[in-house]
């Protein structure tokens, strides 16, 4: 009997021991599916009561899945984010504080600003890397430069890069890293303070932008303009590696894609240069950290796999793996490995004068702004002063923002979200039509998957974003108070929103004539112009449509870009071509994206008018042929107002999605050059995910469907009259 | 001599609308190298097919492929189901709120997608839902543009057939499913595509709403292979050209049958 009590006792503890495993869920960025198979294999066999459940997200989008699930409390226990999202992150409140576990590891690793947040550290820096300058040997030696002796002064680059620039007509002595988010910032930052600059005081309470040092910096950066190639930094590396640029200040990325492009590439990386000599060289540094979630039942376990993680082995395994990163661990950079070849060298070594930008959760929206002072520099020819006051009063503006706190549970919005529903229903029973049957079984039936559909997956969000655009909703912390109508009177009053507007109504209205006039008119030609291959031309038309607009995006992106295939037409024609290129020209980047979309929607609207076409009867053609009309007369007589209802319906479908364009922009320019391309979507799209306000991006989304229903109602009106 | 101009003009067009592709295929096909150097070139010197082997070999595309087709077919065929349903019920039947259900229709056209995705997702979650078919099927089962586009065709159908059939003592159901259903062949037709390519090209809301590799589609599993080995044209190409390919042939396979539903179905009064 005893016997069998302690063999069910044996038995009991055993399944407990199982199901006590830990089951750690980490999402991340930086290693692919096969490093981390081998890293997780090996801690798994060290730690066999933890399992961990690895998860790859994307860097374009891998925050807006972090957030999402943040606020449907379904977030992992450890996921890594980049520096640059670490002090939005450390100030919520939702990480767990580990400042008592890494108390003894301060002074052995780098970069610990972005997880620091009144003293307290809430994550661990991972992999870490900077931008640092390259040069082309070869250049330097045809321009009479001396290949080991790299620019070190301010003095030193400009005539340096002159030299190069006076190589060629296609040869530029510096590359500036212009109309995009990160970059600009990035690459420029480094002279900013090296010339004795900073954004932000160092209580990170007001900015210091505004100073003599900022004019001095800006204006050796415009002299430089005159040597560079002014484009988007992913051009200017295909430039230097193409041996084009002589030098430029980059990432270590570059390792890998010059190695593959062009691997008899001579160059040298060197430090960032001085306005003098001997001065300390600082550079931007960013880099990859790794957090724990308060709300992790496995606390202890977690901060076992992240010591693991930043481990010496496994950051110099991943370093050596991806040649483009360095080991946060300050003893891993002594490893042989990072000394053994120029390269890890020259990255190494400015890694050791590397500053974060502050940690201020404004930070996200003040680099926004640089980049776009910047650009204003550059493209526009802004003068440098004015530029500089403008940003600063931007950035004060940034500052004053304040965040409101109180706390209202998902549980009470769906109540909430409920007692509306019923009231609208009542409501709608109320003033119900008396004289309407109520209809027979059958019609219900047929209207219920609609009715069911909309009640659960339309009518419960567009009410919880409806709430939450009447209040302040900080998606990290999932504080949220009641506000009244102030997001709406925010955003009406934001010039970023105007500008998002106008953007928006010139796309509009730039596209959707277009598309229209030319789907009609190819339609026409091709159902009634009787030319041979008829199928032949409605599948090549088509065609365009079925193509992902994702797709659609990237191919532009090379068909537009400097040295792409639209600009070689261009010159084989000697027609002008716009400087700098489509897609960064502050003036041809919206057209350019609105030519896209007219060329990718035409042959849908194709196929509905060919359909539409189809049901015109032919003997109205018939009769007007007897009564002598010719083809073009037959068109406006008969054709168009035969198609009224089609022409009603795609300007109508045209406009709304053209109104909503977002995929375009967020994967060809992100809103840039200087803003010149945001669109309302996303502008919501960054006040949600970028600034993490969802309740100001919930009252831009409801702004917008009010525009839209304003511009479909007119036009249904007015088209029903006209045509 | 019209008709050769015209001809003419036509082709000139079709080169516009083809160009770009054909510059993704011939990309595609171009060795790894000093792509600057290349860029002008639409035929590579060398064919290679090595970068599509480097795409199909950084994640199990066959099965984000199989996810994406399964996807497809599922919502394709229930908004010919349920969109027919409810469009036909909007068109024929008189009800109590007639009026205000359309206009939600035609509100759910009007939103942009951006403002439900956190609110969708918390629902989801709820639901149990997250990371499986369910989340990527059901809520796109009646889509309001289809619903709105079937009524507008269910309008202009001639009265007379369903009368007639009604008078045989044929039920509701096989009213809608044997004499509505075919003589609405062209604009299920117009739906079926539709929503197939949206289904297929979809991408926020699969990223969203699915965790693992056994789950992802094709989009997403495209979006993460960029992420990762960063920006060279070859590979991206090769992928881009690699996820269209699929769409692009089976509506070069189907071409003759969708366009004929869409003349053989015309009504002629």
């Amino acid at each position: 009997m005893k016997k069998n009590i302690f063999f069910f006792m044996f038995l009991f503890s055993s399944v407990s021991f199982v199901a006590l495993a830990a089951d750690l869920h980490v999402w991340q960025f930086s290693m692919d599916e096969e490093q981390s198979r081998f890293i997780v294999e090996r801690f798994e066999k060290e730690n066999p009561n933890i399992k961990i459940h690895l998860q790859q997200l994307s860097w374009d989008f891998g925050n807006d899945k972090i957030i999402t699930s943040m606020i449907a409390g379904n977030a992992p226990d450890i996921f890594e984010i980049g520096s640059t999202f670490g002090p939005h992150f450390s100030q919520s409140g939702v990480l767990r504080d580990l400042t008592e576990e890494v108390k003894d590891l301060k002074d052995k690793y780098l970069m610990w600003e972005p997880v620091t947040h009144e003293g307290k550290i809430y994550g661990m820096p991972w992999l870490v890397g900077t931008r640092f300058l390259f040069y082309n040997k070869v250049l330097f030696k045809r321009a009479g430069l001396d290949p080991h002796h790299p620019p070190k002064t301010w003095s030193e680059l400009l005539s340096a890069a002159e030299k190069i620039k006076n190589l060629g007509p296609d040869m530029y002595g510096y590359g500036i890293s212009v109309a995009e988010e990160f970059s600009p910032w990035q690459t420029f930052i480094p002279y900013l303070w090296n010339g004795g600059s900073d954004v932000l005081s160092l209580d990170l309470s007001q900015t210091i932008l505004n100073s003599r040092a900022t004019q001095n910096t800006l204006s050796f950066y415009r002299q430089l303009k005159s040597f560079s190639l002014l484009n988007r930094q992913e051009q200017i590396d295909q430039m230097f590696s193409a041996g084009k640029v002589g030098i430029m200040l980059s990432g270590a990325w570059n390792f890998k894609s010059i190695a593959k492009t062009n691997s008899l590439l001579e160059y040298g990386v060197t430090t960032v240069p001085t306005p003098e000599e001997h001065l300390p060289p600082y550079s931007f540094g960013g880099g990859e950290m790794l957090v724990i979630l308060k709300k992790s039942s496995y606390p202890k376990e977690a901060f076992t796999f992240v010591q693991y993680l930043t481990s010496k082995e496994v950051e110099i395994f991943l370093s050596k793996e991806q040649r483009n990163v360095l080991p946060s661990l300050k003893e891993a950079l002594n490893d042989p490995f990072f000394s053994s070849d120029f390269r890890m060298k020259g990255f190494s070594e400015q890694m050791r004068f590397t500053k974060t930008p502050p940690a201020h959760i404004g930070w996200i929206k003040m680099e926004r702004v640089l980049s776009s002072m910047i650009d204003q520099v550059m493209l526009q020819e802004e003068p440098i002063e004015k530029a500089i006051q403008k940003t600063s009063l931007d950035i004060d503006r940034i500052l004053q923002e304040t965040h409101e706190k109180g706390e209202i549970s998902d549980k009470k919005l769906t109540v909430w979200i409920l007692l509306l529903i019923v009231i609208l229903f009542l409501g709608c029973w109320f003033f119900r039509n008396r004289l309407e049957p109520i209809g027979a079984f059958s019609t219900w039936i047929f209207i219920s998957p609609w009715i069911l559909l909309f009640l659960i997956f339309s009518l419960y969000p567009l009410l919880y974003a409806f709430l939450i655009s009447f209040s302040s909703y900080h998606v990290l912390t999932s504080h949220l108070s009641f506000i009244g109508i102030r997001n709406y009177i925010e955003i009406l009053k934001d010039s970023e929103f105007r500008k998002a507007l106008y953007h928006t109504l010139f796309f509009a209205v730039g596209t959707v004539p277009f598309t229209l006039v030319i789907s009609i008119l190819l339609a026409t030609l091709i159902d009634h112009g009787k030319v041979p291959f008829k199928s032949l031309f409605q599948a090549g038309f088509f065609l365009p449509v079925v193509t992902s607009i994702i797709v659609i995006a990237t191919l532009f992106t090379y068909f537009y870009s400097e040295n792409g295939f639209l600009n070689f037409i261009l010159t084989t024609l000697y027609l002008p071509k716009p400087d700098p290129s489509w897609l960064i020209h502050k003036t041809w980047a919206l057209p350019a994206i609105m030519a896209m979309a007219v060329w990718s929607s035409s042959g849908y609207y194709l196929i509905l008018f060919l359909a539409a076409l189809q049901s015109i009867p032919q003997s109205l053609y018939e009769a007007s042929r007897l009564d002598g009309a010719n083809a073009v007369q037959q068109f406006f007589k008969i054709t168009l107002p035969q198609l009224k209802p089609m022409i009603l319906f795609v300007v109508v479908i045209n406009t709304i999605n053209s109104l909503q364009v977002f995929p375009e922009i967020f994967t060809m320019t992100k809103g840039g050059p200087a803003r010149s391309t945001t669109t309302i979507v996303y502008y919501l799209y960054e006040k949600g995910f970028s600034e993490f306000k969802m309740g100001e991006a919930s009252s831009v989304a409801y702004l917008l469907a009010l525009i839209i229903c304003a511009f479909s109602y007119f036009q249904m009106r007015l088209l029903r009259e006209k045509i | 001599m019209k008709k050769i101009i015209l001809f003419l003009f036509l082709c000139c067009l079709l080169v516009i609308s083809l160009f770009p592709l054909c510059l993704m295929f011939t990309t595609a096909f171009k060795p790894e190298g000093n792509l600057l150097m290349s860029m002008n070139e639409l035929f590579p010197k060398q064919w290679t097919v090595k970068n599509f082997k480097d795409v199909w070999a950084a994640g199990p595309f066959d099965q984000y492929f199989l996810n994406s087709v399964f996807v497809g077919i599922c919502v394709t065929l229930g908004n010919i189901i349920f969109s027919l349903m409810v469009a036909y019920a909007f068109a024929r039947r008189e009800f109590l709120g007639k009026k205000l259900f359309f206009g939600t229709v035609l509100l759910m056209m009007m939103i942009p997608a951006q403002t439900i995705m956190v609110p969708t997702f918390i629902l989801m979650k709820h639901f149990g839902w997250l990371n499986t078919y369910w989340a990527l099927i059901v809520p796109s089962l009646v889509l309001p543009f289809n619903v709105f586009l079937l009524k507008q065709y269910l309008h202009q159908l001639p009265l007379s057939l369903e009368e007639a059939a009604k008078l045989d003592g044929a039920s509701d159901f096989q009213i809608l499913f044997k004499i509505v259903m075919p003589l609405s062949k062209p604009a299920l037709a117009v739906v079926g595509i539709n929503t197939f390519l949206g289904a297929w090209n979809t991408f926020l809301y699969p990223f969203l709403l699915t965790n693992t590799t056994e789950m992802r589609t094709l989009p997403v599993g495209l979006a993460l292979y960029k992420g990762l080995h960063g920006v060279d044209w070859v590979h991206l190409m090769a992928g881009a050209a690699l996820s269209s390919a699929p769409v692009i042939l089976i509506f070069l396979v189907f071409q003759k049958m969708i366009i004929r539903g869409l003349t053989a179905g015309a009504i002629k009064e």
